[in-house]
């Protein structure tokens, strides 16, 4: 079957959605038809994608979900976040199990489906339709998501937690979410979005979040992916910065069968940073890959990442950290850092630490390392009585632990913690110790 | 271990290969090497590409693009521009059908 065969047969599984909504959605809905047309789902010749080949994804059928009832699975893999709760079972919206509190003045927390007008102008507007044939995608036949809108100097203490959970079906079903976060001037908030899925779930996330931050809003993302083993998750994050704003995004990969996320970062104006956190562990034949762009389109603006990997049996990790920097962004701070534990001899990673330099005074900085536990470090464990094994786990443990310990909510950091040593390798299973 | 079925023996001529997915997304070519069935991961190590419509010679499959060479029946490489070897499948026929395992051998 040919590629344009694929694109056709996924255009014809969401075409009922594209006519969906009011008239501007349409219009919008019926471009990105034909963006994906034209484009189609991306290929390993796209250096983009040379690592990742979603070719079996392509050929796979899946169906639209419908509403189904899923209250125990939902409370099993909820974080149990305290704060505002917005529950997406197979990507809708599932109010009788969701908590939309009491919002401060200036909060609008919207599902979107319902809601699709109030998104009018900010649905499309930071992620391009054509960043990829998974985000035109997205944005012709997305089918549920939120709207957060922070109007001027709105805070809001609490996280907003979007729990996404995908139940398992005789068809395998296509998931699109749209998260759309709109912060006005020195707004702030933090956003939790968590993805997981019943042991049999085989759907696939295709997942699209648009971050607009105007000046001086602080906005913390967390991206937290423990769907199945059987699942496919695609997803792309997008941030727009303004002056003197701040966007910080912790993002955590554990699940799925083969899961992609990119995140492309504007820091358009003077004082706006970014900070980008992750760690992917992967176990079998996980495939685990993450993009990140950030582009200094302003003088003094910083960017600082760190990702760590994690990976075991024959799995694969794919990590590519890209920073341009403009010809007029000058005295900018651009730094970034890859380390990578492989804890087999299969598995594999294909690191890309990137710097792009058009400007002649800045501070940069880029590094990756690949490697194996140190075995002084393992010494030293096992001279103070603590067998190999358990040294093996500990010192796995403390490696993710860099990236972990920036979590600030509790619940998210214990329980990731927790879900990050009860799937280290078996012979070192340190779940229950920490 | 799982078994997966490629086609009918007799369906593949000697010198020629199918592919076949297994559950786990892996894409398996599965060769008639002088009437003996093999398989191995459908991937060059070079470019991480497809090997789909490389010829068979001597027992090796030529990658079509930029003439890597790998070993049928051990997954060896035996001709740069790659250097690491592919896994390869145990195959078995039963009833004149050939049969893929989805995992493989250590």
């Amino acid at each position: 079957m040919s590629l344009s065969e694929y694109t056709d047969q996924w255009l014809s599984a969401v075409m009922p959605q594209v006519s969906e909504g009011p008239g501007w959605l349409t219009d919008l809905r019926q471009g990105a038809v034909e963006q994906f047309a034209t484009q189609g789902l991306p290929h390993a010749r796209l250096e983009n994608w040379k690592y990742t080949d979603v070719k079996a994804l392509a050929k796979r059928d899946f169906s639209l979900p419908k509403k189904v009832d899923a209250a125990e699975l939902v409370a099993e893999k909820s974080l149990g976040v305290q704060g505002l709760r917005l529950v997406f079972v197979d990507g809708l919206f599932s109010p009788e199990l969701s908590d939309l509190g009491d919002l401060p003045k200036g909060v609008n927390v919207l599902p979107l489906a319902d809601n699709a007008n109030a998104a009018k102008t900010v649905l499309g507007q930071v992620a391009a339709a054509n960043f990829s044939g998974f985000t035109a995608l997205n944005l012709a036949s997305w089918q549920d998501g939120v709207l957060i809108d922070l109007a001027n100097n709105a805070v809001l203490e609490q996280p907003v937690y979007l729990q996404f959970v995908s139940t398992a079906q005789e068809n395998a079903v296509l998931i699109q979410p749209r998260i759309l976060i709109k912060a006005g001037v020195h707004a702030q908030a933090t956003v939790i979005e968590h993805y997981s899925g019943a042991e049999e779930a085989a759907s696939f996330s295709n997942v699209v979040t648009e971050v607009d931050l105007a000046d001086g809003a602080r906005i913390t993302h967390y991206k937290l992916q423990q769907e199945s083993a059987k699942q496919y998750h695609v997803a792309s994050l997008h941030v727009q910065q303004q002056r003197d704003s701040r966007f910080t995004s912790h993002n955590i990969c554990l699940g799925g069968k083969l899961a992609r996320q990119d995140i492309q970062v504007e820091l358009n104006a003077e004082g706006a940073e970014v900070y980008l956190d992750g760690l992917y562990l992967g176990n079998g034949r996980q495939h685990l890959d993450n993009h990140t762009l950030v582009n200094h389109n302003a003088p003094h603006t910083n960017s600082n990442e760190d990702y760590k990997g994690i990976l075991n049996d024959r799995s694969r990790g794919v990590f590519n950290g890209r920073a341009v920097v403009h010809r007029n962004a000058q005295k900018i701070e651009a730094h970034q850092s890859n380390a990578n534990l492989l804890l087999s001899d299969k598995a594999e990673i294909d690191t890309k630490p990137e710097l792009e330099i058009y400007a002649d005074d800045v501070k940069c900085s880029h590094g990756s390392t690949t490697g194996q536990l140190d075995e002084s470090a393992l010494f030293a464990l096992r001279s103070r009585g603590i067998d190999e094994a358990m040294a093996r786990g500990l010192l796995t443990l403390a490696f993710a632990n860099e990236v972990i310990d920036r979590i600030e909510i509790p619940e998210v950091h214990d329980q990731i913690e927790e879900a990050v040593a009860g799937r280290l390798p078996e012979k070192f299973n340190l779940k229950g110790l920490v | 271990m799982a078994w997966i079925k490629v086609d009918a023996a007799a369906a593949i001529a000697d010198g020629e290969y199918q592919l076949v997915t297994t559950e786990d997304d892996v894409e398996l070519l599965v060769a008639n090497v002088d009437g003996e069935f093999h398989a191995i991961e459908n991937l060059c190590t070079h470019d991480n590409g497809s090997l789909e419509g490389g010829c068979i010679e001597d027992g090796e499959i030529v990658c079509p693009r930029h003439g890597a060479r790998f070993c049928l029946r051990s997954g060896e490489v035996t001709a740069p521009p790659a250097y690491e070897d592919v896994d390869v499948y145990p195959v078995r026929i039963v009833d004149g059908v050939v049969e893929v395992a989805d995992e493989p051998e250590d």
